[in-house]
């Protein structure tokens, strides 16, 4: 494949500028998908044949002197609890196996409009809950780096399928680490935008307060334009902002060399493997090699903050998965004599394992007699959260971390844990419990080849900020290993 | 912290989800282990946390919240028709003459 075909950037230039078709695209990527597909499972539905027309339409149009979009001939792959209009979402439940939305997310309207073509739905964690990607209902997704490894997760398919070339660009979603995670197991970059940047409306709740849609690209280029196409105020979501946002984050001249950046200690505790805090640190002496300012702070991650975030997601998400009922629409069960039956037996046989334990815990910290126990005193952490993280971005620009405590594990290693999956998310939570942008990447590998991601945590809105400093160690890094499938 | 079966029991019917006798003891047992760790929480001494953070960061945080509330405003409460019927129903199992059809709740 033509170095041009393989990212956002190149496909859409190319194709503008007619130096390949947006069809000979998606019939590329269409072919790497037919060949690799059985060994990955990144996908729960693939569109080839409308995929195909629309990227014939777009260079149709492109021969007539139209107009096409920034995103024109980009082959995309969707997390697939986005809704996406004529095409399943199944949020790899068997609640929702057959669900067809009647209407598209914001983020698929915005795509559409700019020239994106949807290739397929990627497979997921059941409602995003998950850091493995086993617990969707229908397949597990592989890691393309070592097939017997997990892609990470949620937002498994979505890492795989970019990482794999069957697409360049896809979208997922960050509740507590969903895109970040994933796209450091898989040697991608993943985007977790400030709350309120791109728009929710579409995407399936999981916990609403801390859900946030973004990119997964192969490189920091890609995200900051696949960002620029997504953000932007919605009246159909409340949450999302009204600011005026960033047109261009990266422009030529910038210095991102004289930043000031801090190092929080307790995020490269014991806890943290040696080969991936090597790395990481490999990659600061490269920064301040360059003139960026480094220092060491202190951030606590204490066991509270992740008790935080898993008492406020599962509360939000009882209270969003009641809307199953199995009445409306979703799993209906075969056996029942009356309505409280009915709903009863649908909800426990569609639901998986880990969809049912979040909704009970969730029940269950927000229940009589435990909802000031729990409930009220993870908001009060919450906000002590934003206030650490302010008193650290009054002084420094951005903050490094390390991603996740290990590379990618193997498939069947914390499955049957539940705490100890939950642990994975250690380093990722904070940050949407404050609201904050975080950008996961590649910044090296380990003996076995495994990718390891490093996490640049920005203020609020500072994208801007993020971008040009992994751009700068992008391009100092410099690395060139790709996936041999 | 011991929590027991019966109220996990309890907490599945507030949920409408049914746990077999083998996925309560199961269920209990994790939760069990769940809510060991998220206990610390109650121990964690707020005021504390709060006079380490400088009174300059507490008002900046303020200004932050502000912004945020700002930037976020609610629309009119207007009701918009999704007139596609087709599309919104084909989700549905078991329709007649325009409704979704349930078990009789009043005899």
């Amino acid at each position: 494949m033509d170095a041009d075909m393989e990212t956002v950037c190149g496909i859409a230039g190319g194709v503008k500028e007619k130096k390949f078709k947006a069809a000979e695209i998606i019939e590329i990527y269409l072919k790497n998908i037919t060949k690799q597909e059985t060994k990955i499972n990144a996908f729960i539905s693939t569109r080839a044949v409308k995929a195909l027309d629309e990227a014939k339409m777009i260079d149709e149009k492109i021969a007539k002197g139209e107009r096409v979009g920034r995103l024109a001939g980009v082959p995309v792959g969707v997390k697939d609890n986005i809704c996406t209009e004529g095409i399943k979402t199944t949020c790899a439940s068997k609640m929702l196996e057959n669900y067809i939305s009647p209407y598209d997310a914001t983020v698929i309207e915005k795509l559409k409009k700019e020239g994106a073509i949807i290739i397929g739905k990627t497979n997921m964690d059941e409602f995003a809950m998950g850091s493995s990607t086993e617990n969707s209902a229908f397949k597990t997704t592989s890691n393309p780096w070592n097939l017997s490894r997990v892609p990470g997760g949620s937002s498994g398919g979505s890492a795989a399928a970019v990482a794999s070339d069957f697409v360049p660009l896809s979208l997922g979603s960050d509740t507590g680490g969903s895109i970040r995670q994933p796209a450091a197991f898989c040697g991608i970059v993943g985007l977790k935008p400030t709350y309120g940047s791109i728009s929710r409306f579409g995407l399936v709740a999981f916990a609403s307060s801390l859900d946030q849609i973004g990119p997964m690209t192969k490189n920091v280029k890609d995200c900051v334009l696949s960002l620029e196409v997504l953000q932007g105020n919605d009246s159909r979501d409340a949450t999302s902002s009204k600011r005026k946002f960033t047109a261009k984050y990266l422009l030529d001249s910038h210095d991102a060399n004289k930043m000031k950046v801090a190092i929080p200690k307790q995020f490269f505790g014991d806890e943290l493997d040696a080969e991936v805090k090597n790395s990481i640190m490999g990659s600061v002496e490269r920064l301040q090699d360059m003139g960026v300012k480094v220092d060491e702070v202190s951030m606590p991650i204490d066991e509270e903050i992740l008790s935080a975030y898993y008492i406020i997601s599962s509360a939000e998400a009882s209270s969003n998965l009641a809307r199953f009922d199995g009445i409306r629409y979703g799993y209906r069960t075969s056996e029942y004599n009356n309505v409280e039956e009915l709903m009863i037996n649908s909800r426990t046989e569609a639901f998986g394992e880990e969809v049912k334990r979040r909704i009970l815990l969730g029940t269950y910290v927000l229940s009589a007699g435990y909802y000031d126990a729990f409930y009220n005193k993870a908001h009060k952490m919450r906000e002590a959260i934003k206030r650490r993280y302010h008193d650290i971005f009054s002084k420094y620009d951005l903050i490094l971390s390390p991603v996740t405590p290990t590379v990618a594990f193997e498939k069947g290693e914390k499955i049957h844990s539940p705490m100890q999956m939950y642990l994975q998310d250690l380093y990722t939570v904070s940050v949407n419990l404050a609201g904050l942008p975080a950008l996961s990447m590649n910044c090296g590998f380990d003996k076995n080849n495994l990718p390891i991601g490093l996490q640049i945590i920005g203020s609020h809105y500072s994208e801007e900020k993020m971008f040009q400093l992994a751009y700068l160690l992008e391009s100092k890094l410099d690395l060139k290993k790709k996936v041999i499938l | 912290m011991n929590i027991t079966k019966v109220e996990v029991q309890h907490i599945c019917k507030l949920a409408k989800i049914k746990l077999g006798e083998e996925g309560l003891c199961k269920t209990t047992a994790e939760f069990e282990e769940i809510l060991q760790h998220m206990k610390c929480i109650e121990k964690f001494d707020f005021e504390e946390e709060a006079m380490k953070s400088d009174k300059e960061g507490m008002q900046a945080n303020e200004n932050i919240k502000q912004t945020h509330e700002e930037n976020q405003t609610l629309r009119k409460d207007e009701v918009v028709a999704f007139r596609n019927h087709e599309k919104l129903f084909k989700n549905t199992k078991d329709m007649k003459d325009g409704y979704i059809r349930i078990p009789k709740i009043i005899e």
